[in-house]
This record gives C-alpha cells, sequence and structure tokens, in this order.
C-alpha cells in the first residue's frame, strides 16, 4: 500500500523517504501507469511556498503557487506578460488550477516508452533508448543527448528567457540553466537531488515596456504538451526598432533552448515581418533532426515567426 | 381508436427521450453504479504481453492475500472460447496468450482493491513466442500461425468482380494509382466497460451491464457457460455510448463466470487503460488502388485491394473486410471492379466492429482518388461525381441493382447547393493560413449484410377498458445514446394514436423483449422501427376485433441478402443504403501545420425525420468522432505493445476543437422503413476524413493519403512538394 508522508516543514519534507507530491497532476499520472512506485512526501503545507511578492527588484514566485494563480497576477501580467500567457496557454482550467510552478518545472518527460510499464530506457534506469530505435516523432531536432525527447516544461522554457533563478531547499539558488543541466545526461530532466526542495522562482527586475509573446504548434487545439513552443519577448522603440529581443524554444531539445543568435540579429532591426522571418530561418540553424522529426524544423521557423508576430501585436493568447 | 390520420402528429417532432432528465441531473444508473447485497469484487489479470506460452500459473500467493475468496482460471471456464463469429477468443488463456489484453485469470475478493492486490501476486510464467505486428509479415507463407487449427493467418476474406478492370484499365484515357494508410480507432466511450452479476432465485445467472445486442450477449454467455440460453437473463442499464466497441463480449461473461461459480453477487469495473485493451479497435487498413476514366469524365474501372490488420482474434473482422471490399468504387457506378480485401491475424489489438465498420477505410480512399481522376482529366471534380455518382437501378460492384431509394445525387446537390450559401473564406487572411473547402460522399449499408440473418421482433400489448388506455412495446434493443427507444415510442404513439406518455417501453432485458438484434449497422430505426410500426398495427387489428388485451408479436425480415457466390462473385449484398455528403471548410496554418476545421454541413438522406433533435444530435456526435479520426486520433502499437494506452498520449478532439457543425436533414422515404424512415448513424463518419483530405488540398495543393492528418503528416506533404 502507499506510503503518503504529509510533511509541514522543510526540513520534514527533506528528510522523508519518497517522491515529492505537489499539485500531482504529473505524479498521479505517473503512478496509476505504474512507472512510479514507492513512497510520496505531500509538500504543499510546508508554510511559506504559496506567495507572489516584490522581492529584490524583481518578483518571487513561491513553488506552491499554481499555473492558474501566475496567470491571473496583476504584477506578472504587468511586468513579465510572456510568463502570464503561457501559464494560462497549457494544459486545461482543471489542470492549471492545480499544478503548481515546482512541479512544472519538476515535471517528468512526456516521452510514450518512459511512461509505459512495459519499457526500460535511460531516464529509468536501463542502457537504452527504445524510442530512438523505436518511433520518436515527437522527438528531439537538436540530439545532443542519449535520450531522444525534448525537455516537457513549457513554464521551464519561459522562464530560462526571462533570466530567471530557482531558490533551492531556501538556501542556494540556481540558474535555469543549472537547474536542467547542458542537455546531455539522458538519465534526468534536472539536477536537483531526490531530497532538494524547489522553494522559490526569482524573477529579475522586469524590462519596460516589453512585449512578449508566447505561441505553439500543437496536435490539437489545447490539453496537449506542444510540438515546438516559443517564447519571444521584444521592446522596440518609437521608430519600431528592436531594442531589446529575447527568443526561447521548447520541444525540439534535452532542455529548452535561448537563442542568442536570433537576438543578436534582431535588435536594431525594424520590426517587420521580414526580420522576423530571417530570426525565424537563424533559429534553425544547427538543427540534426532524427528520421521522424525533420517536420519540427519546419515547425521551428513557423512557430518562431508567429510568436514573433504575436509578441509585437500584443495577442494576448498562446492558445491557437 | 383509428388507424394513422395524415399528418403525423408524433413522428417529427423533438419529444424528449426518456433517459434526458436521468442523465442530466446524474440519477441514471450506469453499470459501475450498480450494487447488490454481499457484493464481491473482481480484478482481471492481462497478459500485458503481445505472444506468449504459458509455461505456469500460480495462484497460491493470490488465494493467500487479504480478502481474497477465489481466483478463477482457465480451468473454472466450461466452454473456454467466445466470439461474435467464430469463438476463436479464450475467455481466460489457458496455453498461450496472443495479444495485451489476453485474460489470464480473474481474482475475486471482498473489495476491489483487494482484488487488484491480489491479481498482482498471482504469478504467471510466460515463454515468449514470436510476435507477428505486421499484416503484410503474417501473410507470408512461412510466417507461424497464430491459430494453428484455423490453417492459416487469414481471418476472412473478400473478392468481387464486376466485368474486366485489366481490360478496362489498359484502354482507359487516364489512369492513376494511389496507396492508403488509415491507423486504428479507439472508441473512447466516456463510460469504460463495468457491470454486476448474480444467480436469482429461479437458479439463473443474470449480468446486468451495458453492451449492444442482449440476445447475443446472452448466446455467447450461455455458451460458455454451457447452459440453456433461457437460464441466463442479460440486461442493460443505462449505457455510456458504444460506437461498436460493445458489441463482442468484454467482461460481462467474466461477471457471469464468477457469479456462477461463487454463487454470490460480484461486481467489476474497468479503468480507461484496461477499457483500452479489453475492446477491439476500428481496423487498420492498408489499400492500394488503380482508377481510371476516359476523357469524357466516366470512371470506366478500379482495382483495389485492401489489407486490414484484424489482430489476434477474430471478432468481426471477416465481416468488415467484406464492406472494405464493397466500397472500393464508393458511391460510384463503375462497370468494371477487381476489389479484394483480406483480414489477417496478427498479435496486436484484435479489430471490431466501429460506427461505419470499414466503410470509412474504403471512402478515405475512393473519395480521394476520385478528386485526384478529376485534377488528372481536368474536369472539376463535383462534376465528376455528378456524372458517376449511383442513381436509381444503378448496378453495385456484385452486379445486381442497387435497392431503391437511392438518393445519392440529391444529397450531393443538396450539399453544395449549401456549401455555396454558407462557406465563404475569411477575409484578411494572413499569408501563413490557407482557406480550402472539401466535399465528399458516402454510402453504407443499413442492416446486416451478404446472406446474414436479419430480423427484429416486437412485441405490442393494447390495454384499456372501453377505448385503448395505454400501450406496451416490448423491443430488445439497445439504447447507447442514440435515442432508439425514443424514437420506437413515437413509431408507436403514431401508429397507435396515443399520447408519447401512453406508451410503455420494455428493452432492456432478454426475459421479458424479445430479440429487436444489435444496435449497429445503423440498423434499428429501419427494422426495428418496422417490427414496432407492425407489431402496433396487428394489435391494433386485434383490438378492433374485440380481442382484448390485445397482443401481438411481429418478427420483421427485410428483403434478404445473399452471399456472394465464389465463382461469379455475384450476390446481393444489402437491403438498404443510406446516403450522405460532406463539406468541410477549413484553414490550414502553413507555419505549424495545424489543420482547424471552421464548418461542416452534413447532408443525410433520413427518409424520414422521426425526431428532429436526436437526428442532429447523431450528426453533431459523428462528425466529432470523424474530426478526431481525420486529424488526431492515432490508436499506435509497437511490436504488439500499446503505445499510446492513455488519453493523454490518445488524442480526442477537446471542445476547443469543434467547428460549427450543420446538420441537413432530407427526407427522401425508403420503400421497406417505417413512416420512410431509414437510419443514418454512421454515415457522418463515412465521407469526413477524405473531405478534410480535399479541403487540405484545396488550401494546399498538396495530397495526404494517411490517416490521421496531423501537423507532422501536413510539414511533411508540404515540404515533399517543395523539394
Ligand atoms: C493534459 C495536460 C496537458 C499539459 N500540457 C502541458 C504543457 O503544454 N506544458 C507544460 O509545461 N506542462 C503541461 N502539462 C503538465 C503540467 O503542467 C504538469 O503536470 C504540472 O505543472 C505539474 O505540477 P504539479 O504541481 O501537479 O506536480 P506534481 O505532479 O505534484 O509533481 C511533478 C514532479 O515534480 C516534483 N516536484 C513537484 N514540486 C516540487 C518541488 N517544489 N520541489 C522538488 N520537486 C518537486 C514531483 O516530485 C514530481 O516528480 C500538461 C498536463 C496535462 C495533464
Ligand atoms: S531515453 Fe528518453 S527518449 Fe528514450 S525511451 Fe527513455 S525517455 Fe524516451
Amino acid at each position: 500500500m502507499t506510503n503518503l508522508i504529509i510533511a509541514t516543514t522543510l526540513a520534514e519534507a527533506r528528510n522523508a523517504e519518497g517522491e515529492f507530491l505537489a499539485g500531482g497532476t504529473d505524479l498521479m499520472d505517473r503512478r496509476r501507469h505504474h512507472v512510479s512506485t514507492g513512497g510520496m512526501v505531500d509538500i504543499c503545507r510546508i508554510a511559506g511556498l504559496g506567495e507572489i511578492e516584490a522581492h529584490a527588484g524583481g518578483y518571487r514566485i513561491g513553488s506552491q503557487v499554481t499555473l492558474d494563480a501566475v496567470a491571473q497576477h496583476p504584477a506578472i501580467i504587468d511586468h513579465y506578460p510572456g510568463l502570464a500567457i503561457a501559464a494560462g496557454a497549457l494544459a486545461t482550467p482543471q489542470i492549471r488550477s492545480m499544478a503548481s510552478m515546482g512541479g512544472v518545472l519538476l515535471q517528468t518527460t512526456r516521452c510514450w516508452y518512459f511512461r509505459h510499464e512495459a519499457f526500460t530506457c535511460y531516464k529509468k534506469g536501463g542502457d537504452s533508448c527504445p524510442s530512438r530505435e523505436g518511433d520518436h516523432r515527437f522527438g528531439v531536432v537538436f540530439d545532443t543527448s542519449p535520450c531522444v525527447f525534448p525537455h516537457p516544461s513549457t513554464i521551464g522554457m519561459v522562464l530560462m528567457n526571462y533570466a530567471a533563478q530557482v531558490e533551492i531547499n531556501g538556501e542556494r539558488t540556481m540558474t535555469m540553466q543549472e537547474l536542467y543541466g547542458g542537455g546531455t545526461d539522458g538519465t534526468r530532466e534536472h539536477t536537483l537531488a531526490p531530497s532538494d526542495v524547489l522553494t522559490q522562482i526569482i524573477l529579475p527586475a522586469a524590462v519596460n515596456a516589453e512585449r512578449a509573446g508566447y505561441f505553439r504548434s500543437i496536435s490539437r487545439a489545447r490539453a496537449e504538451w506542444a510540438l515546438v513552443e516559443v517564447s519571444a519577448r521584444l521592446v522596440v522603440d518609437d521608430n519600431d526598432q528592436i531594442t531589446f529581443a529575447r527568443v526561447a524554444v521548447g520541444g525540439v531539445a534535452p532542455v529548452p533552448m535561448l537563442l542568442p543568435t536570433v537576438n543578436d540579429y534582431l535588435v536594431g532591426k525594424p520590426a517587420t515581418d521580414e526580420s522576423f522571418a530571417v530570426a525565424a530561418e537563424l533559429a534553425t540553424a544547427g538543427a540534426n533532426p532524427l528520421p521522424q522529426t525533420g517536420y519540427k524544423v519546419k515547425l521551428i521557423y513557423g512557430t518562431v515567426f508567429d510568436t514573433l508576430q504575436r509578441a509585437y501585436n500584443r495577442i494576448w493568447s498562446g492558445e491557437g | 381508436m383509428s388507424e394513422v390520420a395524415p399528418p403525423l402528429r408524433v413522428i417529427g417532432t423533438p419529444a424528449q427521450r426518456m433517459d434526458a432528465l436521468g442523465k442530466v441531473t446524474g440519477s441514471s444508473a450506469y453499470p459501475g453504479d450498480l450494487v447488490r447485497p454481499e457484493m464481491l469484487h473482481l480484478a482481471v489479470v492481462f497478459a500485458h504481453r503481445p505472444h506468449a506460452r504459458i509455461a505456469a500459473l500460480d495462484t497460491r500467493a493470490a488465494l493467500a492475500a487479504p480478502g481474497v475468496v477465489a481466483v478463477l482460471t482457465a480451468a473454472d471456464v466450461p466452454f473456454n472460447g467466445f466470439g461474435l463469429i467464430v469463438a476463436d477468443q479464450p475467455v481466460l488463456g489457458h496455453d498461450v496468450v496472443r495479444f495485451v489484453g489476453d485474460r489470464v485469470a480473474l481474482v475475486v475478493a471482498h473489495t476491489a482493491a483487494e482484488a487488484h492486490a491480489a491479481a498482482a501476486l498471482v504469478h504467471v510464467e510466460y515463454a515468449p513466442l514470436p510476435v507477428l505486428a505486421d499484416p503484410q509479415a503474417a501473410l507470408a507463407p512461412d510466417a507461424p500461425l497464430l491459430h494453428p487449427a484455423h490453417g492459416s493467418n487469414i481471418i476472412g476474406d473478400f473478392a468481387v468482380r464486376r466485368g474486366d478492370a485489366a481490360a478496362a484499365l489498359a484502354t482507359a484515357d487516364v489512369v492513376i494509382t494511389g496507396t492508403f494508410r488509415t491507423a486504428w480507432q479507439e472508441h473512447a466511450f466516456l463510460q469504460p466497460e463495468a457491470g454486476i452479476a448474480y444467480v436469482d432465485d429461479e437458479e439463473r445467472i443474470v449480468i446486468e451491464t451495458a453492451g449492444q445486442w442482449l440476445h447475443e450477449d446472452r448466446r455467447q454467455i450461455a455458451a460458455m457457460l454451457q447452459l440453456p440460453e433461457e437460464q441466463v437473463i442479460v440486461r442493460y442499464a443505462t449505457i455510456g455510448g458504444a460506437f461498436g466497441g460493445r458489441e463482442d463480449l468484454s467482461l460481462q461473461h467474466l461477471l457471469a463466470l464468477a457469479a456462477w461459480k461463487l454463487r454470490q453477487p460480484v461486481a467489476l469495473v474497468w479503468s480507461r487503460e484496461e477499457s483500452f485493451i479489453g475492446h477491439p479497435k476500428r481496423h487498420p487498413v492498408t489499400i492500394t488502388c488503380t482508377w481510371g476514366a476516359t476523357h469524357a469524365g466516366k470512371i470506366v474501372a478500379i482495382e483495389a485491394h485492401a489489407i486490414a490488420d484484424g489482430g489476434a482474434y477474430a471478432s468481426t473482422s471477416a465481416e468488415v473486410v467484406k464492406v472494405v471490399g464493397l466500397f472500393a468504387s464508393g458511391c460510384y457506378d463503375v462497370p468494371n471492379i477487381t476489389s479484394t480485401a483480406v483480414a489477417v491475424y496478427t498479435n496486436n489489438i484484435p479489430s471490431g466492429a466501429f460506427r461505419g465498420f470499414g466503410a470509412p477505410q474504403a471512402h478515405f480512399a475512393a473519395e480521394i482518388m476520385l478528386n485526384r481522376l478529376a485534377e488528372a482529366l481536368g474536369i472539376d471534380a463535383l462534376e465528376l461525381r455528378r456524372r458517376n455518382i449511383y442513381r436509381e437501378g444503378g448496378i453495385e460492384p456484385t452486379n445486381v441493382v442497387l435497392p431503391a431509394g437511392v438518393s445519392a445525387l440529391p444529397v450531393l446537390e443538396r450539399c453544395i447547393a449549401e456549401a455555396h450559401a454558407r462557406f465563404a473564406p475569411p477575409p484578411d487572411l494572413p499569408a501563413h493560413l490557407r482557406y480550402g473547402v472539401g466535399i465528399a460522399c458516402g454510402i453504407k449499408n443499413l442492416g446486416y449484410s451478404f446472406g446474414y440473418p436479419e430480423q427484429a421482433t416486437a412485441t405490442v400489448e393494447l390495454l384499456g377498458d372501453t377505448q385503448i388506455e395505454r400501450a406496451v412495446v416490448r423491443l430488445g434493443a439497445a439504447e447507447v445514446g442514440q435515442g432508439n427507444h425514443i424514437a420506437m415510442r413515437q413509431i408507436a404513439a403514431e401508429v397507435l394514436g396515443l399520447p408519447l406518455e401512453c406508451i410503455f417501453m420494455i428493452c432492456d432485458d432478454t426475459n421479458v423483449a424479445p430479440n429487436a438484434g444489435s444496435a449497429s449497422a445503423s440498423r434499428l430505426t429501419l427494422v426495428a422501427g418496422r417490427a414496432v410500426q407492425d407489431a402496433a398495427h396487428a394489435a391494433l387489428r386485434r383490438w378492433h376485433n374485440e380481442d382484448r388485451p390485445a397482443h401481438a408479436t411481429v418478427q420483421y425480415r427485410p428483403p434478404a441478402t445473399t452471399p456472394l457466390d465464389p465463382i461469379t462473385t455475384q450476390g446481393k449484398p444489402n437491403y438498404a443504403y443510406g446516403y450522405a455528403a460532406q463539406a468541410v471548410a477549413l484553414l490550414v496554418n502553413t507555419l505549424t501545420g495545424e489543420v482547424q476545421v471552421q464548418q461542416v454541413i452534413s447532408v443525410h438522406d433520413v427518409g424520414k425525420v422521426i425526431n428532429p433533435q436526436q437526428a442532429s444530435g447523431q450528426i453533431e456526435g459523428g462528425v466529432v468522432q470523424a474530426l478526431g479520426y481525420a486529424l488526431m486520433e492515432e490508436f499506435q502499437m509497437y511490436n504488439g505493445y500499446v503505445r499510446t494506452p492513455h488519453l493523454s498520449s490518445y488524442l480526442l478532439p477537446t471542445s476547443m476543437d469543434i467547428p460549427e457543425i450543420i446538420p441537413i436533414l432530407l427526407e427522401y422515404p425508403d420503400p421497406l422503413g417505417p413512416f420512410g424512415a431509414r437510419g443514418f448513424a454512421e454515415l457522418p463518419m463515412v465521407p469526413f476524413a477524405p473531405a478534410v483530405a480535399i479541403a487540405i488540398h484545396a488550401a494546399l495543393g498538396v495530397w495526404l493519403s494517411q490517416q490521421p492528418m496531423t501537423p507532422a503528416r501536413v510539414i511533411h506533404a508540404l515540404q515533399e512538394v517543395q523539394s
């Protein structure tokens, strides 16, 4: 029978045996599919993890805050529009009202083989990737790891694009890049130890007059992870020249990808479809798709282009 | 009371269904809601592997687990086989398991949790056997046989020949070929399989569950328990959808087995995952075909070959491939046809009945081929349809005249007119969004085919003193959500001249309602409707003859069909057809490959509308299911394992994917149907996927030939034409 411990303090959580349970929208799914067994440690009642507040010139979001709360929060909407749009666009209203910011960052891969009890693979302690050998139609386009499934976290990609940091165990902070690693370790989605609790998300100072967009290519209108997803942030001056650009892409690599060459290209260019098209082309540079993921290269182009347009036009929707 | 006096009073009105209030308030009892005192709970031990020999089976640990009452295995089953056509599927696996969903043991415990915990303790030792995952490979002469006693891996095959297709193709002005692939489809009805069973005071085994054909469930359960059919009672609770997925037994027989053995009430409720492997799917089919035409736009010849993956057990595969083969020419009168179709045993999930029963797959090929042919000829595709479409007196591929009531052309014309009136490209589309419209036609047999005995029986009793006060209609026909019971009640009320409230329907119990056949093949409206209509007339006559309380039982048999002659391939496959045409307007995002269907016009000849609200509902539901099939639903298997075992990987459309749906009901009376009505439940499923493919082609200029038409496939097709 399941062993569930309800932790009320960080120390209790860290010392307990089992996998942390936040909103449960990922974990309970894996348990139902028999790919997570053993104990569970409920971390929802630990105090101090449920606030969104101004912090060090920027904002701080507790790891137990739900996606829905982030999407609705006036300060987030004002200062970090790209985060609010994305948090309101993924999954379904039901999931968004349960899913926590900690859980969305640390959720496990969507790979069908991983989530099927009949298979073993690198991410389950094995020494092979049945997806690479078998079906990998939803796999990566930047093949840098033995594991060919892309990172699942929309919000991880967006927070990376906002240069956010995360606080661990209330003690130390790390960058999003440090949290996810370099995308070469095929055995895990992040670098935290099993006893590490992600406590806060720390957003740097907002950028003035930012226009942001989030958009995705997807297999149905809603309630599904993206095939390719993009976060774009732009600032344009009075002459419609781009003065600031940040573009990131998810669904294509073992960890979310920042696109510095695209950012560099865009700054100083007019905010026109022509510039966006060149930027979108640049976003595909270096792609080395798998046999079944060639189509995603085209999706990167399309999604970057579309998201830049949306950001520029302030289209407040991440849904198709 | 007098005979029916026109105009109609009840037929054609949106009378409220009897189950409406219970369903919307939540008070209806579905099979998972049923309880009996002292009820025990079952858990099924599934094989979870595609092919293996059972080397050893040890139930001791499970038996010793808390709460466990019994563990049943093959040795406990009196006759260990079941199946709609042949009993080739073991109730509980004994020597070999042939697919992931084979049931191997049944644990009975005091609670469901105890039963599940103990199921994990049933120790089965398996010796793996080679997996046949591909139907083509399973046909190879040296392929191992899945059912050695059957003699081959062919479950069933079909061949039809009209004229001389090879010769006609050789002289045709234009000839094109194509290959089309379709995937499995899961029914995904809202309510997974469930039920209870118990032995009643009269030593009868009673199963309360959901299904599509009470009397067929009873037949198979009686055969398994080796009991006379009268000793088995099957009752249906409220049914949460079926779509063909409840035609085969899934757990009804397991409930019966446990209750009969233990003489105690038992219950079983499956999870979605168990449901996914517990019932058959729509057949994946590969169709290769060649079409030829003259410059004048006459289709002169078709050669088609279809291979369908039947999975591990026969189910209805042998019948499904006949439908695939028969509709190789869609609804077009083509003088020279050679069409073959074969269903093959593999270690995949069994394939069986699903709304359309082979017709959607056949039409995916035929309707796209027609448009491609039009393109090659330089003739408008709708014009090419007009020139070749079935008309009254038209000839089927089996060389017989079509049953009377051929309305394919007026249905198409109405669809074209509606599309002209209602569709317009959105103004100011950004460059990456392309708009396209596709129109396709469909035909589907109503009722059983090729000589399968077809009948429905109904009993009508008229009660009252000096005048008829009420009527009781007995008709063993499943209400799977389609609205059959209200339609039958309306027919009875109309004939009898009674208000609806005075008609009492008894439909859900083999013991008290006669056999009306299955809720499938779009057949109940016509066949059961006629049985009710005729029985009501007969009862009225008796009443007028002072033979009271008047009581009449009528078995309605439509005109007989025949199997095809093995040499000439001639025969009368069907007694009635339904016709539909659909127009789809959609946007394709060339950046993301996403297809957004904007509007759908679905035109159906229903003969006579019995209940407009129910008819429109059927079309709306059917279009939603067809949209999933066309664009996103792809049940996948990998070497015999299900790769999409959850609703998180098997994508169904959500409410946000659903376009505006415009149902159009036409009334060209069917010569056989009650008040001229004919069924159409499957037809929204039939032309839809090709209509989408045609619309995508209109938008992009590329042809997709594999269903579902996912973003990846759209992008892929675009890339292919660009390079
Ligand atoms: C239909 C559907 C569509 C979805 N679409 C998307 C999408 O497009 N993009 C996207 O990003 N996500 C998507 N999701 C996933 C969803 O966002 C995640 O399931 C959810 O955010 C996880 O949050 P949770 O609080 O429920 O996590 P849980 O399920 O409770 O936990 C998830 C994992 O994180 C660990 N964990 C949780 N919190 C902490 C913490 N504070 N410290 C350390 N470890 C922790 C848990 O141990 C567990 O391993 C979708 C989900 C569904 C069901
Ligand atoms: S290693 Fe990665 S891609 Fe391969 S099967 Fe495991 S999770 Fe899937």
